[in-house]
């Protein structure tokens, strides 16, 4: 569990914010802090404190997808105590409508005011995370909110552990108001590489990213690529058969409003293709523990993982992040989840566009931190499996 | 240029939360006098009388400027029998510091909501100069407890050529290593790294006719789809030969002696520590023990070394407390026992050991604690950087110059308290282990002769150095012929990493190591 850290580790800061919270009286604490701040991690940390001292108090952790369930679940404090929490999604838990004494909970932005009114008749104590900020879903929760109806008390993490130098300096030029201290000790590998690179076509663009994915991707380290929205999740993978002349993936239909990945994922898996769609409970990031695997997300479903290598392709300028009238309703929201997308890396970052121009929340990217390439031009990085990098290092 | 002096104290960052929120703080010894031509040595010395709290990280720690008249704000804690103990007010402060302006941005926020004006971080240089030199430091201590924990020699770095060390200890990257994209976390990238080294060693043109003749390309392309990390790399491996062959032409070109061998195994385990990947423990037994069985009796001792400085400190000290459990009293056993194959490999090595090389932990920790104290003391000293709670307590001006005499009757203070130190060290552990003795007989007769005879030389005051007696000498080769084969092909592969000591601690027949330890 690469995230996962035991307290021992957690920084000064995070230790410091857990014994705050753990002294507080107050019926709810909320921990603010931007992407890889570790605030999922300090949540988890403390509801095990928390359950130690009052242990025979009933615990929930509530997480916002699926994926990030599936990850707090397998971490080594959950795991040794399975019967001990309930780890659901927030709409489980409505569902369920069980009180219990304490309930943490995770993405808090991501909750509507209605259903975290509900969250809290349903705890005795309350802890949540999350940053109004990083909000990527529709709803009308705003910071205030939170404050009128929990009045918690307030820790703020600030020091991105997992973000390079580079990679924070980037996040920062897609959302400005981001208050990012890049982590002292986040990777500063010579791999550790942003690219921008441009394609002639989508086809070439497609075919770029996916041997460079399958080319990165190591058994417990899959590379994953990330899409604003399922359409492009489609015409990726078939321009992908296209390339590796298999047969063209049965697009996955609309099932009591989500799209079913079940054959999609059978599809590629009879194939012999590693590619998997992760997210809504199809896929599962076990599936890459021993092979080589590239995951196809939506931002949204990334969101709470992180990846060492991340392709953001498709930006092109007249690429949709957020339909235009989910764009008026919540201004900044293709800002925010671009964000999301790009904070997914914790080592090696590839933003591709086959158009003339690059999406607009591109054009400030910083160019000390970016490398600018062609696809297909002399100075591409790739470690694609024509070239000889291998015989060229030694 | 007139010479400025300030007084400052470095706090851990809930120490300055609290002081601010109580107004007052407790402590101990810890305001150093700084002199500021000489900064260096001067923040040294605060950050060494600063709470250990294990992190260099820029948020960890902030400093306190003290005012020139910050004694008038103390107040004494007499009553507790402890006059070097006081409460200091908040008012003593002239300034709070970040270490740097990373630190700054840190505790922003922090400093916000306590309504805290931070000052600029004036000592940013001194601060990364005292983290360097740490992490420096911690990482040469990982590396030298691994090779205690595996009963190695120690190891020897300057058998290692200056053109090849730079690139295992990571001060130098190898050229072209971005490229290598492909050869991640596969069993190639070791090879392509040694065969890189190799390359720089004997010039371009050698190399690739070396290249030519050895196959080299194949054994990296045969290896590159290969992601088998938890096997040794050249335990068995068919390219051994390869690797003793380079060896060869190294030597012959160059005339020193640089182990392929070695390189491959020590790029191989930092490739999977740098990938953040689990160390497979019994992959690396094999492959040090593959190194041991070299003519060059350092070799396996230089790879541990290496290898060691780069794990985490929980990883190095969990095997180190497992193999010499019976020093620590106080762990749990029945959380131990996860690495058998580690202790049986670490006995077996130390029995193979003449004594004179041996690592015995209790008489090194004494003499380790002994040394670092008094280098600690001396160069305290050297800096003319002096506590002043004494001057304080006395109500001298606390910007005063030390003295001689004061110097040399701290000096002679602490060299008294060392003496009384050791001795009581020497006394505490005789009784401990006559206790040992009586309560875990059984158990310690199991324990190897060889450990026995340097606990008892420890106990009367002997020195551990001399030359063990023929008799000794035979009973050790007895000891170590009697035991069973070296076990670890018959176990199942164990590997660790941070989350390990939590997850898999006790699994693993705890009964078989259990002891008393009331």
């Amino acid at each position: 569990m690469r995230w996962w850290v035991d307290f021992n580790v957690l920084s000064e800061k995070q230790k410091w914010a857990l014994s705050n919270i753990r002294n507080q009286f107050q019926s709810s604490h909320w921990i603010q802090g931007f992407a890889g701040t570790g605030k999922s991690l300090v949540l988890l940390h403390l509801m095990e404190q928390m359950s130690i001292a009052n242990p025979n108090s009933t615990v929930c952790f509530i997480t916002y997808t699926n994926a990030l369930t599936a990850l707090v679940a397998s971490t080594p404090l959950v795991e040794k105590a399975k019967n001990r929490f309930v780890i659901q999604t927030h709409t489980k838990f409505l569902g369920d409508r069980k009180k219990f004494d304490f309930v943490f909970l995770d993405e808090v932005q991501d909750i509507g005011v209605d259903d975290l009114t509900k969250i809290k008749n349903l705890s005795g104590k309350l802890y949540i995370a999350g940053d109004p900020d990083q909000k990527i879903y529709d709803n009308d929760l705003k910071a205030n909110d939170i404050i009128n109806l929990l009045n918690p008390q307030i820790s703020e993490l600030n020091e991105v552990f997992r973000l390079t130098p580079r990679l924070c300096k980037v996040a920062q030029s897609i959302l400005p108001e981001a208050r990012l201290v890049a982590g002292l000790y986040a990777r500063t590998n010579a791999n550790a590489t942003i690219h921008l690179m441009h394609a002639n076509s989508v086809d070439t663009e497609c075919a770029w990213v996916w041997k460079e994915a399958i080319a990165r991707a190591r058994p417990g380290d899959p590379s994953v690529i990330l899409f604003p929205h399922h359409d492009n999740i489609y015409d990726f993978a078939y321009c992908v058969s296209r390339f590796l002349a298999k047969l063209t993936p049965p697009r996955p239909r609309m099932l009591r409003n989500r799209r079913d990945y079940t054959l999609f994922n059978a599809h590629f898996k009879n194939q012999d293709v590693p590619l998997v769609y992760l997210g809504s409970g199809f896929g599962s990031l076990t599936d890459s523990d021993y092979k080589p695997i590239v995951y196809f997300m939506t931002y949204h479903s990334a969101k709470g993982l992180d990846f060492k290598s991340v392709f953001i392709p498709f930006l092109n300028d007249d690429a949709v992040i957020v339909r235009p009238a989910n764009l008026l309703k919540n201004p900044g929201l293709d800002r925010r989840l671009l964000f999301v997308a790009v904070t997914r890396s914790r080592e090696n970052l590839f933003i591709s566009y086959s158009g003339s121009k690059c999406h607009y929340l591109l054009s400030n990217l910083p160019n000390d931190a970016v490398v600018k390439a062609e696809i297909g031009g002399t100075n591409l990085v790739s470690g694609n499996v024509d070239d000889n990098d291998e015989e060229e290092f030694f | 240029m007139a010479k400025k002096t300030v007084c400052l104290l470095a706090l851990t960052l809930s120490e300055w939360l609290n002081w601010v929120a109580a107004g007052r703080l407790r402590l101990n010894n810890r305001i150093v006098q700084i002199d500021s031509q000489k900064e260096l040595e001067g923040f040294a010395a605060v950050m060494y009388h600063a709470p250990d709290n294990s992190f260099f990280d820029d948020g960890a720690y902030i400093l306190a400027e003290l005012k020139p008249d910050w004694s008038v704000y103390q107040e004494v804690l007499e009553s507790f029998g402890a006059a070097s103990v006081m409460w200091l007010g908040l008012e003593s402060v002239k300034e709070f510091i970040p270490v740097s302006e990373r630190g700054a941005l840190l505790l922003k926020g922090d400093a916000h909501r306590a309504r805290v004006a931070l000052g600029q971080p004036k000592y940013e240089n001194a601060w990364n100069a005292w983290r360097n030199n740490e992490t420096r430091s911690r990482a040469d201590q990982r590396g030298k407890l691994f090779v205690r924990t595996l009963g190695l020699k120690e190891p020897k770095l300057n058998s290692i050529p200056s053109d090849v060390l730079p690139f295992l200890l990571g001060d130098k990257k190898l050229p072209n290593a971005d490229k290598a994209v492909k050869l991640g976390s596969t069993r190639a990238l070791a090879w392509a790294k040694a065969f890189s080294v190799f390359g720089i060693l004997v010039g371009e043109e050698e190399k690739v006719k070396q290249a030519k003749d050895f196959g080299l390309s194949e054994i990296i392309k045969k290896l590159l789809a290969d992601y088998s990390m938890n096997c040794p790399i050249i335990y068995k491996s068919s390219y051994l030969c390869v690797a003793d062959n380079l060896s060869l032409v190294i030597k012959e070109k160059k005339g020193i002696n640089v182990s392929v061998s070695l390189l491959v195994v020590v790029f191989h385990y930092l490739g999977i520590i740098f990938a953040e990947k689990e160390v497979s423990l019994k992959a690396l037994l094999e492959d040090l023990e593959a190194l041991g069985e070299n003519n060059d009796s350092a070799l396996a001792s230089n790879a541990a070394y290496l290898i060691g400085r780069n794990m985490s400190d929980i990883q190095v000290t969990t095997l180190f407390y497992d193999v010499f459990s019976d020093v620590f009293l106080f762990l749990d056993s029945k959380s131990l026992s996860i690495y058998n194959n580690i202790s049986n490999y670490s006995k077996k090595n130390r029995n193979k050991m003449p004594e004179h090389e041996h690592c015995n932990t209790k008489d090194k920790f004494q003499q380790e604690r002994s040394n670092t104290k008094n280098k600690l003391i001396h160069e305290q000293s050297n800096a003319e950087n002096k506590l002043i709670h004494e001057q304080s307590d006395t109500g001298h001006n606390n910007q005063q110059e030390p003295t001689n005499a004061e110097n040399q009757s701290q000096q002679e203070q602490s060299n008294a308290e060392n003496q009384s130190h050791q001795e009581h060290s020497n006394a505490e552990n005789k009784s401990l282990q006559e206790q040992s003795n009586i309560e875990n007989k059984s158990q310690y007769e199991q324990y190897d002769a060889e450990n026995k005879l340097i606990h008892e030389q420890s106990d009367t005051g002997h020195n551990n150095q001399q030359e063990p007696t023929n008799t000794e000498k035979n009973h050790q080769h007895e000891q170590s012929d009697v035991k069973e084969e070296f076990p670890l092909k018959t176990q199942a592969p164990n590997s660790f990493g941070l989350a390990k000591r939590e997850t898999t601690m006790g699994k693993d027949k705890p009964e078989k190591r259990s002891k008393s330890k009331t």
